[in-house]
């Protein structure tokens, strides 16, 4: 029996993804539970495995958008299925030998670009000129800015985009001339495309700093009363429960101070502060692929036992690229931690639509005053930023006084 | 104080002020004389009155093919003039009440500039933060001994109630074209003189060479790279002498001739300084502001081929950049047509005009011999010429002689317009049967696979 293979819904909202790369190629045997493809979305890498035994055959090519339920290959269980396969689609992708026989499956491809233009949820307008120009000589008509009529990309702008200086090819530079080449032209030595998350924290980053009207405040936290606290329920937690780390009992900090300042916990929609009932945490890391956001539901309302078990799972899963997209969307508030890298204060960048943001810096011995006398007292740095437009200085101030207090004295977060 | 000041009331101008006015701006036009510039008073629609005279002509002649035997009694030209007046007339009122209904105030009188910011109109100064010169051209007789005493203007020839038995129409132009066509029709001896070697010397020699071919079947006789040195008095009228590769004399009644040349002295251009071509006409950018900011030029006032259509869309470009906008005026994508037996119409390069810019070029060609409709209704003389460019397909000019060539010519515009390759034009679906189909034949040719072509 021949076994589709489609893009899973990862999430609630999710409509489409890219697919990325085929990990096998045509006519390549696959097991059970082993990876085929990967596809990305706005947020998330995801592996797509086999179902079941088979012979792997693409029919949508790498490097393309594609919709939830697309059917993108098949698995077939024999050869004479994958011959089947063959008849009945014979705009099969050769992952193996696209790169060379780009000529020979010219054609196809043309048909798949025609749908693919259509289930693009984004197309680019432009004349039928440009396309085929941009074709020709490989631009992406993504990059190139349309200047016709309603921004039609059309034959000027390509034109322009061919007269620009072609980055991806390294002009061979004559040994001789290294030395004397004293002019202040830039050479690129790698150009990375801005897609995927890169893109998506590009945009974000630039949308959240160009609207909302930004102010950080910071102060500082004796750690001393989290540390006791940590070790004491570390040492009263059975041996298979998860042990509680400082972050958590951040969370559970900026949870409960949330409570009682409910405004941090806002965002602004059509003209009206939307304060929210749920108190959905972010935790900013970034696992090797970019920075995400994955969210810790109600932290408001759990134990730090089982905040902590949460968040470690969140954290493994991101390792694991399993998160789904419902893990990365509607937070309320993010705390991102600079303190491993030795940072004290920053000034984060609000996670929009979110209106504030906790940066947490190193817990660190520094020389203190207490009650007269200069004594060693861990510290931790607290960066808060919120979203002035809504937000004044003196509640901003408050949320943080709270949020010191909780810090230094966690028994008043029960 | 105005927004915008209009000089001349001709097509240009009269777009301008309409389309200023939808923008918003308090407009002013300037007319000498009377609405309608030439067009509407002494070129293309009279012509067209003419011309559709002698298409009536045409068709009965040809009725016998289809059965109907009939006979002409009487040409009353007397009723083609009236009825040309009477278009004239009501195009003409229309535009003074559209005008009026715009708001645009009308002021009727001849314009000169006293600096960059002022005219003055009969005596009384008018102030306009900007100005649009749309004064269109005027015909310039060249100075040939002895042509004053046979001369014919073409404002003349349209309201002549009796037709000369034999004509010089000195000119390969559009409108020299025009007239030959129709004086031909009601059996004027016609001669067609010009320096030029061929006719419609602008468009593709194709269509040059098909329409020749179709004027002296017609019965025009060609003296094509002649010049006209003198005309004398004769005892059978007047003796022309052309002098070219050898020279010849022709004996005619009278002699046809419609040079223009741009209407910009006496506006006193310079006091605002207003910068002019070696020809007399204005210079301006693709934007059609001319040299001084603030101040555009449209139409005829700025030399070329002087047609009436590219003057008000050259309208539409300078009014919208008057009021701020920043359009580009696309000299490329103005359409040219000659009113023949067959039409004659085209837009973008010839295909000489694109071999010398060095580009790879294939033609593709559909004649009207093997389109349904021009065999059903009997004219099947012409074809569609398509000029396209071998890297990207893209579609360099269109040349179309033939029935409905003028309207035809629309098709490849708004294909050029919007960037389409040939690809998209041969994949067009036209009505079956229709002329319109020959363009997307024409497209397919140039591909190599017309359908209904022998195989190559």
């Amino acid at each position: 029996m021949v076994t589709e293979i489609t893009i899973p819904k990862l999430g609630l909202t999710m409509k489409e993804a890219k697919l990325v790369k085929w990990s096998l190629d045509m006519g390549q045997t696959v097991a059970a539970e082993q990876m085929v493809a990967l596809i990305e979305t706005d947020k998330v890498s995801f592996e797509i495995v086999s179902p079941v035994d088979g012979i792997v055959y693409p029919v949508v090519p790498a490097d393309t958008n594609v919709l939830v339920a697309q059917i993108i290959g098949y698995i077939a269980s024999d050869e004479t299925e994958l011959a089947l396969l063959q008849k009945e689609h014979p705009a099969g992708v050769d992952t193996a030998s696209m790169a060379t026989e780009d000529k020979a499956v010219s054609v196809t491809r043309e048909t798949d670009e025609k749908e693919n233009e259509k289930t693009d949820e984004k197309h680019i307008f432009s004349s039928p000129l440009a396309r085929r120009m941009a074709k020709e000589h490989d631009l992406d008509l993504a990059k190139i800015p349309g200047t016709g009529p309603g921004g039609r990309i059309v034959e000027s702008d390509i034109l322009l985009a061919m007269s620009a200086p072609k980055q991806t090819e390294a002009a061979p530079v004559p040994e001789a001339s290294v030395a004397v080449e004293s002019d202040l032209t830039l050479t690129v030595a790698e150009e990375i495309p801005i897609q995927g998350i890169r893109k998506l924290i590009y945009e974000n980053m630039h949308l959240s700093l160009s609207t909302q009207a930004q102010i950080t405040l910071q102060t500082e936290a004796s750690a001393s009363g989290m540390k006791d606290f940590r070790s004491r329920v570390n040492k009263v937690l059975e041996p298979d429960e998860t042990k509680v780390s400082y972050n958590a009992i951040i969370v559970k900090a900026v949870a409960m101070a949330l409570r009682q300042h409910p405004l941090l916990n806002s965002s602004v929609q059509e003209d009206m502060i939307k304060v929210w009932k749920q108190v959905h945490i972010g935790v900013a890391m970034d696992v090797g692929k970019g920075l995400i956001v994955p969210k810790i539901r109600n932290a408001d309302s759990g134990s730090v036992v089982t905040l902590s078990k949460n968040l470690g799972q969140l954290v493994d899963r991101a390792k694991q690229n399993t998160l789904l997209l419902d893990d990365l969307q509607s937070g309320t508030f993010t705390i991102t931690n600079l303190g491993a890298w030795g940072i004290d204060h920053f000034t984060p960048i609000v996670n929009f639509p979110e209106s504030a943001i906790l940066g947490v810096g190193r817990i660190v011995d520094k020389p203190c005053v207490i009650d007269g006398e200069v004594v060693v007292d861990p510290r931790i740095a607290l960066s808060l930023t919120f979203d002035h437009r809504i937000i004044d200085g003196s509640p901003g101030a408050m949320f943080l006084k709270t949020l010191t207090r909780m810090i230094e004295e966690p028994l008043l977060m029960l | 104080m105005y927004d915008v000041i209009i000089i001349g009331g001709g097509p240009g101008g009269y777009a301008a002020a309409i389309r200023a006015s939808q923008l918003d701006a308090k407009v002013a036009l300037v007319e000498l004389d009377i609405l309608g510039g030439t067009c509407v008073n002494r070129g293309c629609i009279p012509i067209k009155v003419w011309f559709r005279a002698a298409d009536c002509l045409r068709r009965i002649q040809g009725a016998s093919d289809f059965g109907i035997r009939a006979k002409v009694e009487k040409i009353d030209f007397k009723t083609i003039v009236e009825r040309k007046n009477g278009v004239s007339n009501d195009i003409r009122m229309g535009m003074e009440a559209l005008l009026g209904n715009y708001g645009v105030d009308v002021i009727k009188g001849k314009a000169a500039f006293k600096s960059q910011e002022k005219i003055e109109v009969n005596g009384v100064d008018y102030a306009a933060k900007k100005y649009i010169i749309a004064t269109g051209s005027r015909l310039e007789i060249p100075s040939i001994p002895g042509l004053e005493n046979a001369l014919l203007t073409s404002d003349q020839a349209l309201d002549l109630e009796a037709l000369p038995p034999s004509i010089l129409i000195y000119g390969a132009g559009p409108m020299e074209v025009e007239m030959a066509t129709i004086f031909c029709r009601f059996n004027t001896k016609v001669t067609l003189a010009a320096e030029s070697r061929r006719i419609l010397p602008s468009e593709d020699s194709d269509s040059s060479q098909r329409l020749a071919g179709a004027l002296k079947e017609q019965g025009v006789t060609l003296c094509l790279g002649q010049k006209l040195v003198s005309v004398e008095s004769g005892s059978d009228g007047f003796v022309c002498t052309l002098a070219g590769s050898k020279e010849s004399s022709v004996t005619v009644e009278k002699i046809l001739c419609a040079p223009r040349t741009p209407n910009t002295q006496d506006l006193a251009l310079e006091k605002a300084g207003i910068l002019l071509d070696e020809d007399g006409s204005i210079q301006i950018d693709d934007s059609l502001q001319t040299s001084v900011k603030g101040i555009y030029a449209i139409g005829d006032a700025i030399g070329g081929t002087m047609q009436s259509h590219a003057a008000s869309a050259m309208a539409i470009t300078a009014a919208e950049n008057v009021m701020g906008q920043s359009q580009k005026f696309s000299f490329n994508l103005v359409p040219r047509g000659t009113w023949s037996f067959p039409e004659v119409a085209s837009v973008g390069l010839t295909e000489e005009e694109a071999e010398n810019q060095d580009l790879d070029v294939t033609t593709g060609e559909f004649p009207y011999a093997i389109n349904g409709l021009a065999m059903s209704v009997n004219e099947m003389s012409g074809s569609v010429k398509v000029v396209i460019d071998d890297q990207y397909g893209k579609i360099l000019g269109v040349h179309i002689v033939g029935p409905n060539a003028n309207e035809l010519i629309g098709e490849a515009v708004v294909a050029m317009q919007f960037e389409y390759t040939v690809a998209e034009l041969a994949a067009g679906i036209r009505v079956h049967p229709t002329f319109s189909e020959n363009v997307v034949d024409a497209a397919r040719d140039a591909q190599g696979w017309a359908l209904y072509l022998p195989k190559r």
